[in-house]
């Protein structure tokens, strides 16, 4: 008997084959589970909410951060000042990046300023966040590369942050992107809604900030840890008698009492080092978060360190857990009880004006009725057509301008309003009348507007 | 649908044609999915090796690859706020009159403890006292400028250390950073440079 080459090599290759094919399945299998592990830890279908808390919060403190460098523009970042052009090229890092490396007119300077300071505005109201985060961003890394003396921890922070959410989708929650889309769909039909947008893309900028936070506070817990002062308890109080953070009312108690001052440095550590372990486990986040908070509001009232407070507790905004803030939302809608606005769904106006109002209500509190296709039985037509009118959970109606008035408080997305509807006498004494006038008008206004909008769209044909 | 072209239309109406835009949006998914992960990967490798010290190689080599990134983004830290806490400096100045009187200033205690401002004092500070040299002529001018009603003929520059003391330093009334305590005793402190105001 004989058997060919070719046979036998067959024979050793079909001998190989399933400890190749199992090869290879232990390969793939394994490539596949360390995607799913990498997409489970950070492609999490999330909504924006965390990050949106940061973007309005960075904003708001950004805002109020440059807002006192309008008396300091020229002598901080001008040539004019203390850090000519020439000095801060030399001083600064090879790479370090600043618009006023380019423009450095004075006025170039101010008029930048104002655009940033209106970027931050619409940033903090997510008004054309998508491009306006970035404008934000390059504004503060350039104010910080013209002139590095005056950087210090807060700002690194913010721009870690700011980073984040650039590369984050933000604006798509508690944004006034959000009101455009949502009064879009309304235009067209007032019961339309639109579902609240989650991504994976929100779950990966969420994890990133989470990171961040962790890892600053690794870091400041561990570096502490080297230093005597702070193993020794005398840390706290070598800070309160430095100049700078000099607090004679503290002093006076850590003197008496100075196992408070070791107390309150050993606990700093110890919150330090254990949020960047404890803060990820579902059971202790509630109380690491807190403590973070504490640790941080403790800081601004006793350090007077309020923009870096700000920004760090915005950074931790993003351990918020997604049901803690549904659980929120469900609460004060409970509380605040179910609203009922009826408006006159002939009138164009009445109709565009409800789509508005609604778009600011996130949390859906208020419901409509249009009278004249479904009337009321609580407010009788005759009263319905003078104005709009709400009813309360109790059977109070309250019309027009009282309607505005009680709903603005309630609903979170009208917050905004509340310094129009609440200055004491001059909300009513003005309100009502300009209420009035509108409601007597509102046929009329209904063809201007609608005049108008056939206007925009014969242009637009055009 | 009759503006379009027949070819279009037939094109437009072949299954492999939707077939190939579904291809096209998995494709572009897929991506957008490894782009992401990549700027993660590299971003979160950033965020956690930029605070290490550079005491070795592996993270010198780090951190000549991370460095554009980090410092044109004003990513650049080590995170080790009030660590160590130091020893603290303040900085004042004396103008010296056509009379031959000295008027002692602390600046930073013109400024609000609770605003921005602050801050960006101590810092402003800090560096007139890191480079007396470089810096000092700008704020001597503008304190010449600003106590002019004093007819100054001379300012100096003085950086005031601050000292360390204990709870019974400070129960027995002994204070010596406090600012109003530190402003009555400028006279103990080196100055960092004089400057004339008259050649200003």
């Amino acid at each position: 008997m004989t058997v060919s080459l070719k046979t036998i090599r067959r024979g050793a290759e079909k001998r190989h084959m399933p400890a190749l094919a199992t090869f290879a399945r232990l390969i793939r299998e394994s490539f596949a589970a360390l995607g799913r592990a990498w997409s489970q830890l950070w492609f999490q279908s999330m909504t924006t909410m965390p990050l949106e808390i940061a973007r309005m919060g960075l904003g708001a403190a950004l805002i109020v951060h440059y807002s006192m460098a309008i008396p300091y523009l020229f002598e901080f970042w001008s040539d004019a000042g203390f850090m000519p052009l020439a000095v801060a090229l030399q001083s600064s890092e090879p790479w370090a990046f600043s618009l006023f490396f380019y423009f450095s007119a004075p006025w170039q300077l101010a008029v930048f300023h104002a655009l940033f300071l209106l970027s931050c505005a619409a940033f903090m109201v997510g008004w054309r966040t998508s491009w306006v985060k970035w404008i934000v961003f390059v504004g503060k890394i350039s104010y910080e590369a013209r002139n590095p003396q005056l950087a210090y921890g807060a700002d690194i922070v913010v721009c870690s942050l700011l980073l984040i959410l650039c590369v984050s989708p933000v604006g798509r929650a508690m944004s006034l992107d959000r009101v455009r889309a949502v009064r879009a769909a309304k235009r067209e039909n007032l019961a339309a809604t639109v579902p609240a947008y989650s991504s994976p893309w929100a779950g990966a900028g969420i994890r990133l900030m989470q990171i961040q936070m962790a890892v600053i506070f690794f870091y400041t817990g561990v570096s502490k840890i080297k230093w005597e002062e702070w193993r020794d308890g005398d840390a706290v109080w070598l800070v309160f008698i430095t100049n700078d953070y000099y607090n004679s009312l503290i002093l006076d108690v850590f003197a008496r009492q100075y196992w408070l001052s070791n107390v309150v440095t050993y606990a700093t550590i110890l919150v330090e080092v254990a949020y960047p372990f404890l803060i990820w486990q579902r059971r202790t986040r509630p109380y690491m978060l807190a403590a973070a908070v504490a640790l941080h509001v403790l800081i601004a009232a006793f350090l007077a360190l309020i923009h870096f407070s700000f920004a760090m507790v915005m950074g931790h905004m993003s351990f918020l857990r997604q049901e803690w803030l549904t659980r929120l939302g469900a609460w004060w809608k409970r509380k605040i009880g179910n609203m009922e606005m009826i408006y006159d769904g002939r009138c164009g106006f009445c109709v565009r004006s409800m789509a508005w109002l609604l778009a600011f209500d996130g949390l859906k509190q208020i419901s409509i009725r249009d009278f004249r296709s479904n009337p009321s039985p609580i407010v009788s037509k005759a009263r319905l057509e003078k104005a709009l009118y709400l009813v309360l959970p109790d059977g109070r109606a309250l019309p027009g301008f009282e309607a505005y008035r009680y709903v603005v408080l309630r609903v979170p997305g009208l917050w905004w309003q509340i310094p129009f509807f609440y200055v004491p006498v001059f909300s009513r004494l003005f309100g009502h009348p300009i209420y009035n006038w509108v409601a007597a008008n509102r046929g009329l206004l209904s063809t201007a507007i609608g005049r108008h909008a056939r206007a925009v769209v014969r242009r637009v044909r055009l | 649908m009759s503006d379009i072209p027949r070819t279009k239309r037939i094109l437009r109406s072949l299954p492999s044609r939707r077939a190939g835009r579904l291809i096209a949006k998995r494709w572009r998914e897929r991506l957008g999915y490894l782009a992401l992960s990549l700027f993660i990967g590299w971003h979160t490798i950033a965020m956690m090796l930029v605070p290490v010290p550079q005491n070795n190689p592996i993270v010198r080599a780090f951190r000549a690859l991370y460095q554009p990134y980090l410092t044109s983004l004003g990513l650049d830290t080590t995170w080790d706020f009030f660590s160590p806490i130091g020893w603290g400096h303040q900085f004042a100045y004396v103008i010296e009159d056509a009379d031959g009187k000295e008027h002692a200033f602390m600046p930073i205690l013109e400024v609000n403890w609770l605003l921005a401002t602050r801050r960006w004092s101590e810092r402003v500070f800090e560096t007139v006292m890191n480079e007396p040299h470089l810096y000092g002529g700008y704020f001597a001018a503008a304190y010449c400028r600003k106590h002019a009603s004093l007819k100054p003929v001379a300012v100096t520059l003085l950086e005031i250390p601050e000292s360390r003391y204990w709870p019974d330093d400070h129960l027995s009334g002994n204070r010596p950073n406090d600012p109003a305590y530190m402003l009555s005793n400028l006279a103990v402190h080196n100055p960092l440079i004089r400057f004339d105001c008259l050649q200003k």
